[in-house]
């Protein structure tokens, strides 16, 4: 089963990606806050990141440059979760190394598009 | 606990560190690692060297530095992507050859400067007690070579001949008198002045080619269509200058950087445009005309004049002027004046280089260009990259709220070409749909 962690400050929000995904056949992680989810992402490796990027205490533009300097989550995949859709947004979360971005409100449909391209491709590079 | 494949500070006298197996169990260690290390290069970053290596003299300091550029900023000139895979590169290729070079036994640690700098540091013999097996001199030339070739192999084709490695060499012995740390980064900057004094020798040699090119006006105008996405139609053209050919200066991004630098842009861009309008062939007068120009050659008061955009006017009745994103103003009111004074001669404007990562999005919204052209960096790969066609995306919603057109530049492969069809994207040039040309025919031939 592919495991996804969301990491977002905002319960409702991740609560509600849960609800999304679990019944897809993904076990999803809701970890409460940034710091602890990072230690625990790069102890036990998921196959996807899910991230929010205004969050106290760390934002989501550290946690994926932390998460890419690290061998072990250097090819996870990584979708920003944000309410920011500017452009500017957009290119720094590419330059970081992100895979892909959903500005916030978002549809269910459009996440779980997302969700599963981004699944299928690690799984195409891993075969391949 | 997992293998962490990195390059340790702790490299003494070449025994090379196994992998690393331990892994950084805080987020504090986590945000530090991130700041000692450079994320591309994986290497210690200088200033950042570990605390408890601050005090640690080396009695024969040896000092091999590796810059990597050629007179000018080549992240400037083709993005941060490219520069990331040299800088990459360059790591890789160093560490390489240090591990297999006569001088591993005594080398002290590899560092970034953390932009465009290598150094390789080495604790060498006192002389007199045993002589090395190669100078540090030939150990430099040697790297340098090495490197060079590497980068040939990895880089784009067109973008190798753009960067260059140049190298130097010195050595230092400590003095007790001396804080170690500071005897280190002292000797560090002596070697990098070596590296500018001769990057300063070549950038005057450049800039008396280009007084030459100015004065014997040795420049053409190639042209290149921008074609209907969906079948391939030709719009219109963009005039593109090349400089001497099987010069440096034939490249046009050369000459511009190098006028740029020397402050000589208005006078090489209003020369281009003479020559641009002057030279123009009988289809591309037929034809919507792209043309480059900077901001700051359209504020300049020769080119305001009201007899030079009559001129401009009657030599081609359709002329798109555009204007790079990288150099945008941002006193937007005054700028808004001139961008009036060029609709009211009849040309229209276009953004270049847009989604390029630069100021972007507020000028776009501003100035309310015809056009919006698409940095090439976008394109490139855009199939495989959702980041990029989001970015695509957002830049057609802003297109179509103020009525702009977009013209993806730089597509290469089919596969750009569908994406940006599949987009919305109308326009588009690159290489796949036809390249810059001194000859242009009357038949507007299909691409596709």
């Amino acid at each position: 089963m592919k495991r996804i962690v969301v990491v977002d400050d905002d319960r409702e929000v991740s609560s509600a990606v849960r609800d999304l995904l679990v019944p897809d056949g993904f076990a999803v992680d809701t970890p409460p806050e940034p710091r602890a989810a990072l230690v625990e992402t790069i102890r036990q490796v998921p196959d996807l990141v899910i991230l929010d990027v205004n969050m106290p205490g760390m934002t989501g533009w550290e946690f994926c440059a932390i998460l890419r300097r690290q061998t072990a989550t250097r090819e996870v995949p990584v979708l920003f979760l944000t309410g920011r859709s500017e452009v500017k947004d957009r290119i720094t979360a590419m330059q970081l190394g992100g895979s892909d971005y959903l500005a916030k409100p978002f549809g269910a449909e459009e996440l779980r598009k997302k969700v599963r391209s981004l699944l299928e491709e690690t799984h195409t590079v891993e075969e391949g | 606990m997992r293998a962490k494949r990195r390059t340790d500070p702790n490299v003494i006298a070449g025994n090379f560190p196994p992998e690393v197996d331990t892994l950084p169990d805080t987020v504090e260690e986590l945000r530090r690692e991130r700041i000692v290390y450079d994320g591309v290069t994986n290497l210690p970053i200088h200033p950042f060297e570990l605390p408890e290596r601050a005090d640690e003299r080396i009695d024969h300091l040896g000092v091999v530095y590796l810059q990597v550029g050629k007179f000018f900023g080549f992240e400037e000139l083709f993005g941060w992507e490219q520069y990331d895979k040299v800088l990459a590169s360059v790591a890789d290729a160093l560490q390489d050859d240090v591990r297999s070079s006569r001088l591993a036994p005594y080398v002290h640690s590899i560092r970034f400067s953390g932009a465009d700098g290598f150094y390789v540091l080495y604790s060498l013999p006192l002389s007199g007690r045993s002589r090395l097996p190669v100078t540090l001199e030939d150990e430099a030339a040697r790297l340098r070579a090495s490197i060079v070739r590497r980068l040939r192999q990895s880089l784009d084709p067109g973008a190798d001949e753009f960067v260059n490695i140049l190298a130097s060499s010195l050595t230092a012995v400590d003095n007790p008198r001396v804080r170690p740390s500071r005897h280190v980064v002292r000797t560090l900057h002596e070697a990098v002045k070596i590296v500018s004094q001769r990057q300063s020798s070549e950038k005057l040699e450049l800039f008396a080619g280009l007084k030459g090119v100015i004065a014997g006006r040795q420049l053409r105008a190639a042209f290149q269509p921008v074609r209907h996405l969906p079948d391939g139609a030709i719009m219109g053209y963009e005039a593109l200058i090349r400089g001497p050919q099987g010069t440096v200066l034939e490249s046009p991004t050369v000459l511009f950087a190098v006028a740029q630098e020397n402050e000589m842009n208005v006078e090489l861009e209003t020369l281009c445009l003479e020559l641009i309008f002057s030279t123009l062939p009988r289809a591309v007068g037929e034809r919507r005309l792209f043309v480059n120009a900077s901001a700051m050659l359209l504020r300049h008061p020769v080119f305001l004049d009201a007899r030079n955009l009559a001129q401009i006017n009657r030599s081609h009745g359709d002329v798109v002027i555009e204007i790079s994103e990288k150099e945008m103003v941002r006193d937007y009111d005054a700028f808004q004046e001139v961008l009036g004074l060029m609709r009211k001669s009849h040309m229209r404007i276009a953004i270049d280089d847009a989604g390029s990562g630069y100021s972007g999005l507020e000028t776009i919204l501003h100035l309310k260009p015809d056009y919006i052209k698409v940095a090439d960096s976008l394109v490139r790969n855009i199939h495989a990259d959702p980041i990029k066609r989001e970015i695509l995306t957002s830049l057609g919603t802003i297109g179509k709220r103020i009525g702009a057109t977009l013209v993806a530049e730089g597509i290469e492969v089919e596969a750009e070409r569908k994406t940006l069809v599949d987009l919305g994207v109308e326009f588009g040039q690159g290489y796949l749909l036809g390249k810059p040309s001194y000859q242009v025919s009357a038949r507007a031939t299909r691409a596709y």
